[in-house]
């Protein structure tokens, strides 16, 4: 869940600016591909850093059959209000890293790719991260992980990721004072009504 | 009396025999030895008073609640995750339970090149012992040690390797797994359940969701701590504030936060050194996959460990040990995206994990990392990857790939991204070839240490042996941020028997030793 930080990329952003005074103006300025609007206001994201993210989440963590996408459980949207919540440079350095990974002056200079990330294909995306995640920029690296490692987080702590795993989730415990917690909420019902099928704990230690 | 800053209606001036800034392993134990005396005390902490009600297992749960950062800490390149508790009990309502006394090497390296006075194995014991009693310390029996431990065990084996099984702070401990989302079944014995309720029953006062922003001097004294009421929906200052005056001052931030006070209050830090030589158990991991389930998500986290090679002369030492493997930390740990993260998570029951601590700051010239102050005033660290650093995590790595291998594990994989798989000891040179350096692979720290290093030469260090600060007289540190190295083993115990040891210099400061 380690999001990113102090990502400023100065090298590709000092390149970028000597590029738009040389007549790169028009790509610095070409937008990226909107996806639609989520339901909920956004807290952190502007829309268009939220479709960027989203569309890198999807290649990240991409569908696969009879798994959720990152899209269905809402990875993008989970991102927004974790964010909101992050102290103010943290919340600066996650936008500028979003802004420059989709911004086709930047990936132009860096990558010789004038279009934005959210513009190409899949398999284009793909190699797009890898050029990040393998770049002898060390900036370029934490950009790619904290963009990895957040899509990631977010996808698999959901417990709709759990089947596709292998993980069967919490066991079924049963407190000292008769509460339970973990396993499905019909198994939860079942040992309150039962008050037997889960393990109990043992009584406080004595003196205590 | 729990006093919630995110309620507040109104500021709040208090007056105090102790302000205690922090209520994790050293806190609360200073909190609840000074109470015990008869001290006034008032509490200060950042995070909430969450208990085992909240704690539903979940990764998704756990982590925001819990956790400095909501669980994004991580060193400012990002290179390194840090996983560092943030709520009432601090580190110890979401560590794992592992428990040991300061190697002795350690504190005789602090005596004889730092100048640390009296601590000693001896002056330590009855401090120890009382917490081990206290805290039901005690060895997890074979019944406890699950598939990923016993791998870890088995491999260590195989090698002839040294091994031994861990104590761990626990009673009813049902073996769930889920110390690190905070305990659901009030086994573990946190500062949330012992210490911490143990000073409010001798009438301390508890202030949450209170951020001490800064500490306030007049004559060489602390003369308030003012802190900042924190609405927990935002994470942003709710625009209440704890005003605490008290006559001795302990903060116990743990290292990275405690730093952070002293540098945003611009004070207390002549030496320059607040903020230097902190030091993280840097955490390299190399997993296994096998034919069999594994389960690393259930059982006990941690109840194995190899001290193997925790002292190798010149070199820096690392030790061995476990992790519970649940989905999230796990997808953060495989450094993989795409076809091939989804292929290695399907396998995720079948994995066990190795990881290896490597064992900073002991060194010629070794400082660790650096704790600075961000714009808005959090703080930030950073952390340079050193050749010395480099050797020991690939000696690392190759140790924990024997392990697995001699373990039986089919495959196994390091943390690079991407990946690389061996499936023999002859595939070491492969691990060998990979590249080693910030974001080429996933590196953890779970134990922050150092920032506030005690030791004798003012120049050198920012609190003395006793804990109380060099220049400002009612001040005292009290946690990890003191330890003028790493520690070569999990911190917990350290740090109680540290507080508990340093109390009644505490007391003798407010003229009741």
């Amino acid at each position: 869940m380690a999001v990113t930080r102090r990502v400023f990329l100065r090298r590709a952003l000092i390149g970028t600016a000597a590029a738009a005074g040389t007549g790169g103006a028009g790509l610095a300025l070409w937008p990226g591909r909107r996806l639609p609007s989520p339901g909920a206001p956004l807290r952190f994201f502007t829309e268009a850093e939220y479709s960027i993210f989203a569309i890198v989440a999807d290649r990240i963590v991409p569908a696969v059959h009879g798994q959720p996408s990152a899209a269905d459980v809402g990875v993008a949207a989970k991102a927004d209000a974790l964010l909101a919540k992050a102290a103010p440079h943290t919340q600066t350095d996650f936008k500028r890293l979003l802004g420059l990974f989709d911004n086709a002056l930047a990936s132009f200079v860096l990558d010789g790719r004038a279009t934005p990330f959210t513009r190409l294909s899949p398999a284009e995306q793909d190699a797009a991260l890898i050029a990040w995640r393998d770049s002898r920029l060390p900036l370029r690296r934490s950009g790619f992980e904290g963009l990895q490692r957040l899509a990631g987080a977010l996808y698999y702590s959901d417990p709709r990721a759990y089947p596709g795993v292998g993980y069967p989730g919490p066991p079924l415990l049963m407190r000292a004072d008769g509460s339970v917690v973990g396993g499905t909420p019909e198994q939860r019902a079942a040992a309150l009504a039962a008050k037997k099928t889960a393990a109990t704990v043992s009584p406080p230690k004595e003196g205590r | 009396m729990i006093h919630d800053g995110a309620q507040l209606t109104s500021d709040v001036a208090v007056d105090c025999d102790v302000a205690v800034i922090g209520t994790g392993a050293g806190g609360a134990i200073a909190a609840r030895t000074l109470s015990s005396a008869g001290a006034k005390v008032v509490m200060l902490e950042e995070g909430g008073h969450h208990t085992s009600r909240e704690f539903d297992m979940q990764e998704a749960t756990a982590f925001p609640m819990l956790y400095q950062e909501q669980g994004n800490r991580a060193t400012s390149d990002l290179a390194i995750t840090v996983l560092q508790g943030r709520s009432v009990g601090g580190g110890t309502t979401v560590n794992w339970t592992t428990s040991f006394r300061t190697p002795a090497y350690v504190l005789e390296h602090w005596r004889t090149r730092h100048g640390v006075e009296g601590l000693t194995e001896e002056a330590l014991a009855p401090h120890w012992q009382a917490i081990e009693s206290y805290l039901n310390i005690q060895e997890a029996p074979e019944s406890y040690v699950n598939r990923n431990n016993g791998r870890l065990w088995e491999g260590l084996g195989a090698l002839g390797w040294k091994r031994q099984r861990i104590r761990r702070n626990v009673y009813g401990c049902m073996n769930s797994g889920y110390c690190g989302m905070g305990c659901p079944v009030d086994a573990k014995q946190s500062m949330l359940i012992t210490a911490v309720p143990d000073a409010l029953a001798k009438g301390a006062e508890l202030y949450v969701h209170t951020r001490a922003q800064t500490l306030t001097e007049e004559n060489g004294r602390v003369r308030a701590v003012e802190g900042v009421c924190v609405d927990p929906s935002t994470w942003r200052p709710n625009g209440r504030r704890v005003r605490v005056r008290p006559k001795v001052c302990v903060l116990a931030g743990g290292a990275i936060n405690s730093p952070a006070v002293l540098l945003r209050s611009g004070i207390g830090n002549r030496s320059g050194r607040v903020g230097r030589r902190t030091f993280l158990h840097p955490t390299l991991a190399m997993v296994g996959l096998y034919g069999e389930p594994i389960e690393a998500f259930y059982g006990a986290p941690q109840s194995v460990s190899s001290h193997q090679f925790a002292e190798r002369g010149d070199k820096m030492g690392f030790f061995f040990e476990t992790a519970p493997i649940h989905p999230m930390l796990a997808s953060i740990a495989l450094n993989a995206f795409g076809s091939p993260l989804r292929e290695l998570m399907a396998k995720l029951s079948h994995t066990s994990a190795v990881i290896a601590l490597l064992v900073d700051g002991f060194g010629e010239g070794e400082e660790g990392g650096t704790v600075r102050l961000a714009p808005d005033g959090m703080p930030v660290l950073d952390y340079p990857f050193t050749p010395r650093m480099e050797e020991a995590a690939r000696a690392a790595q190759e140790g924990a790939a024997r392990i697995l291998l001699a373990a039986g594990a089919t495959d196994v994989l390091s943390l690079h991204a991407p990946p690389v798989r061996l499936r023999a000891p002859a595939d070491l040179p492969n691990l060998a070839a990979a590249p080693f350096g910030p974001n080429r692979l996933s590196v953890f720290t779970a134990h922050q240490m150092g920032g506030c290093a005690m030791g004798g030469d003012p120049a050198r260090s920012v609190v003395r042996s006793d804990l109380r600060h060099h220049q400002i007289e009612n001040l005292f540190v009290i946690d990890g941020s003191v330890f003028p190295t790493a520690l070569g083993v999990n911190p917990q115990l350290s740090i109680y028997g540290l507080a508990s040891w340093a109390s009644p210099h505490v007391l003798a400061a407010l003229g009741r030793g």
